[in-house]
């Protein structure tokens, strides 16, 4: 566990910089106050969290086979695909509470309003498993431990030790007295989104043709 | 006093007399003698002599004519337009002469031969800083390198702020002009949400920039690559950048500008024009307006070129951090009550003061910076006429 | 006026007036200013574009081999891939030979690491890689009378 943890805080500024086009926009567009961030902040790495130890399990059951699998063109290009499908809707929509007449327009608002974990919670999902080298790279690691709790435990202590960095993201919140800084967030996403559905769609068609 | 004797006094409290035009002219044309000229002296070569008086007497004719009709927009306008078509012109021909394409291969990039333009500026900002490297295919010293315009570029942040949007941006005349074609805009509103747009774009580019390590906006975004350079078609990836780059430039520099009378992509999308507002914190002078004379008429609002003015702007006397001083708004209210201000005195205290000591470094800084270019431009076009060709 | 606003008001036209000095200044001094910005903050062009500083070199009579420095560089750590670009230049005079056949040692250790052959005229290349590290080879680039490829690399520190 200690290689684990010392894994994630040497690679941890490394994972802060793949997520921080992410998760920073998002942060900006909740428009929230500092405190409640944290919610937000906990609930993204509760995301990672559950892609890690779900790879963990991947990892020492299957062995190598699977990163062979996750790096596939096809998972990471299908993984990126959502992701910006998600980064797109949250982006260009404007944030109000879903009504029934909207129909099919405010379907994410409708969601977020009944669970409201969910984005924040996929966002961190996703991004741990498309935008994450460094995660990749303890991959290796853990699919050589001997148990499934090693291999698990490995991933806790890298997890751990990535998310000490993402401590001080709560407190952009000190941003949102400037009104537009929500727009702008937003509007953020969106383009982000629109980076990664081209990159999502040139590794979807390599994957499907090799 | 009638609203059009107020907006004349208070922009040039000398009245219309052309004696004291030319006395407050008169350091322009000396500044700029000594600056076209000083070092290189008139060259012999008559197609190279022609542009430069030609240059000499279009930027003093036109600053004589900023003082002595006490309209500033206009003139402003007719030197910045002139600047980025000439510029357009000359760059493409001293491609054609060192490479016979517009296109750049990889081995020129590798080579760092990649003109460095003022653009790349805020996504080099974080790279540099943790890696004091910096993500552009370009070289440090030399002709259009990046460090001559780091130079240029913090030179003209510290005198004008975001005026070097309005007065040093040598894409912003193409878009200037096409939107001054129609004489009435056929759309009208925008909504506020896409005023923020070029603050998302500059988030967004500088955060992946340093992430990837490359110039996100130049690679993917930028709508200027259509007139000047780009990267060889060779690839899908390449051919999907030039599609983006030429439709971009299609619709935020040439149809939006001619519909709307706006420059769209400056106000819209342009991440170093939302990067330069902030300069303006660090620039003395900016646009406000006098309340005890303002009719709230709007007529302000509707001719920001960039969204600057708004209602709540205009209430609160002043305009937002993307204004670009480009004095469109100054000169066209019927009060008055729009002036260019200097920070830290009464509002409003000597319109025509402030005026003087912002338009002075801006034309000089758009005489020199852009007199280069309508020289070089002017001389590839003589060369045109009585050589066939735009090439040496 | 009462005393602070007279001061704020000198001080507001005096910076005001400088600015025209900061233009002035700017243009008469863009021979000094680029080189001393440049000193002053030691910055280089990324790896990633100018390839790296040279690690090595070859003497082939007619013309010369660099094996520059890979290039893994990332914004706080190395990255877990990247790629080593390699020069073919011609002496002064002299023209690269129309075939280049070559072994190479990446990372100086003494072992060679990669085989490549180049055709100097179309740009075909055909890499065949020793190490499980070597991943590939990118289009040949074409600068002047030199010719210059970079190979990608999985980082082998990692």
């Amino acid at each position: 566990m200690i290689q684990g943890f010392l894994l994630g805080l040497a690679n941890g500024t490394s994972c802060l910089a793949f997520c921080a086009p992410i998760f920073l926009p998002f942060l900006l567009g909740e428009g929230r106050t500092v405190r409640r961030n944290i919610p937000l902040l906990l609930q993204f790495l509760a995301g990672r969290l559950g892609g890690y130890l779900l790879f963990g399990i991947a990892a020492w059951q299957v062995g190598r086979w699977i990163q062979g699998y996750a790096s596939h063109g096809l998972f990471m290009g299908g993984a990126y695909l959502v992701l910006a499908s998600l980064l797109m809707a949250y982006g260009f929509t404007t944030p109000k509470t879903a009504c029934a007449a909207e129909g099919g327009r405010q379907w994410l608002s409708r969601i977020t309003a009944r669970f409201p974990s969910t984005l924040p919670v996929l966002l961190g999902l996703l991004t741990g498993l498309t935008l994450c080298p460094p995660f990749l790279a303890a991959f290796a690691d853990a699919s050589s431990r001997a148990s499934l709790a090693g291999s698990l435990a490995f991933f806790f202590a890298f997890f751990i030790g990535t998310a000490l960095f993402f401590v001080p993201l709560p407190f952009t919140g000190f941003l949102r007295r400037f009104n537009p800084v929500r727009v702008v967030g937003r509007l953020a996403c969106a383009i982000t989104g629109c980076f990664y559905l081209y990159k999502g769609l040139i590794l979807f068609y390599t994957g499907f043709i090799t | 006093m009638s609203d059009a004797a107020i907006s004349s006094t208070q922009v040039f409290p000398l009245g219309k007399s052309p004696g004291k035009a030319i006395l407050w002219s008169l350091p322009m044309l000396l500044l700029s003698l000594f600056m076209f000229m000083g070092a290189a002296g008139v060259p012999k070569d008559p197609l190279r002599m022609i542009p430069l008086l030609i240059t000499f007497a279009l930027v003093n004719v036109l600053f004589f004519l900023m003082i002595y009709t006490g309209k500033t927009d206009r003139y402003r306008a007719v030197f910045f337009v002139t600047m980025s078509v000439l510029f357009v012109i000359s760059f493409m021909a001293h491609f054609l002469e060192a490479r016979g394409s517009m296109s750049l291969s990889a081995g020129e990039m590798i080579k760092g031969r990649t003109p460095f333009c003022h653009m790349v500026i805020p996504m080099t900002l974080i790279p540099a800083a943790l890696t004091k490297t910096i993500i552009f295919p370009g070289s440090i010293l030399g002709p259009y390198s990046i460090a001559t315009m780091f130079a240029l570029w913090i030179g003209a942040s510290l005198a004008l702020g975001r005026g070097f949007c309005s007065w040093g941006c040598f894409f912003g005349g193409l878009e200037d002009g096409f939107s001054r074609i129609r004489r009435k805009p056929l759309i009208r509103k925008i909504s506020d949400r896409w005023t923020y747009l070029p603050y998302a774009v500059l988030a967004a580019v500088v955060l992946l920039s340093a992430v990837l390590l490359s110039p996100v906006y130049c690679e993917w975004l930028c709508p200027f690559k259509t007139v000047t350079e780009y990267a060889q078609v060779t690839s899908f990836k390449t051919l999907v950048q030039v599609i983006i780059f030429t439709s971009l430039f299609a619709g935020l520099v040439v149809v939006l500008p001619i519909l709307t009378r706006r420059r769209t992509q400056c106000g819209l999308f342009c991440p170093m024009g939302a990067f330069q507002g902030f300069t303006n914190k660090l620039n003395p002078f900016e646009i406000r307006i006098d309340r005890a004379v303002c009719k709230d008429c709007g007529k302000c609002v509707r001719e920001c070129p960039t969204f600057s003015l708004d209602d709540a702007a205009v209430s609160l006397g002043g305009t937002k951090l993307s204004c670009m001083k480009c004095g469109k708004c100054v000169d066209g209210c019927p009060t008055g009550a729009v002036h260019y201000h200097v920070k830290g005195t009464a509002v409003p205290a000597s319109p025509s003061r402030a005026r003087m000591l912002f338009i002075y470094p801006a034309f000089l800084f758009l005489a020199v910076f852009g007199g280069s270019m309508i020289q070089d431009g002017l001389y590839r076009l003589l060369l045109l006429l009585t050589r066939g060709t735009m090439i040496q | 006026m009462n005393v602070m606003q007279r001061i704020l008001s000198i001080l507001g036209y005096t910076w005001a007036a400088l600015c025209l000095i900061v233009v002035l200044a700017t243009f008469i001094g863009l021979g000094v200013w680029p080189k001393a910005l440049a000193q002053a903050t030691g910055v280089k062009v990324s790896p990633w574009y100018s390839g790296g500083e040279v690690a090595g070199s070859m003497d082939h009579g007619s013309y010369q081999t660099l094996v520059r420095q890979p290039v893994f560089d990332g914004l706080f750590a190395q990255r877990a891939e990247g790629f080593v670009q390699v020069d073919w230049s011609p002496k002064e005079h002299q023209a690269l030979p129309d075939f280049i056949d070559e072994e190479l040692d990446v990372d100086g250790n003494g072992t060679m690491d990669l085989r490549i052959r180049v055709n100097t005229i179309s740009g075909a290349t055909q890499l065949t890689p020793m190490q499980a590290w070597v991943l590939g080879a990118e289009k040949l680039a074409f600068a002047d009378n030199e010719r210059i490829l970079r190979i990608r690399l999985r980082n082998w520190e990692n």
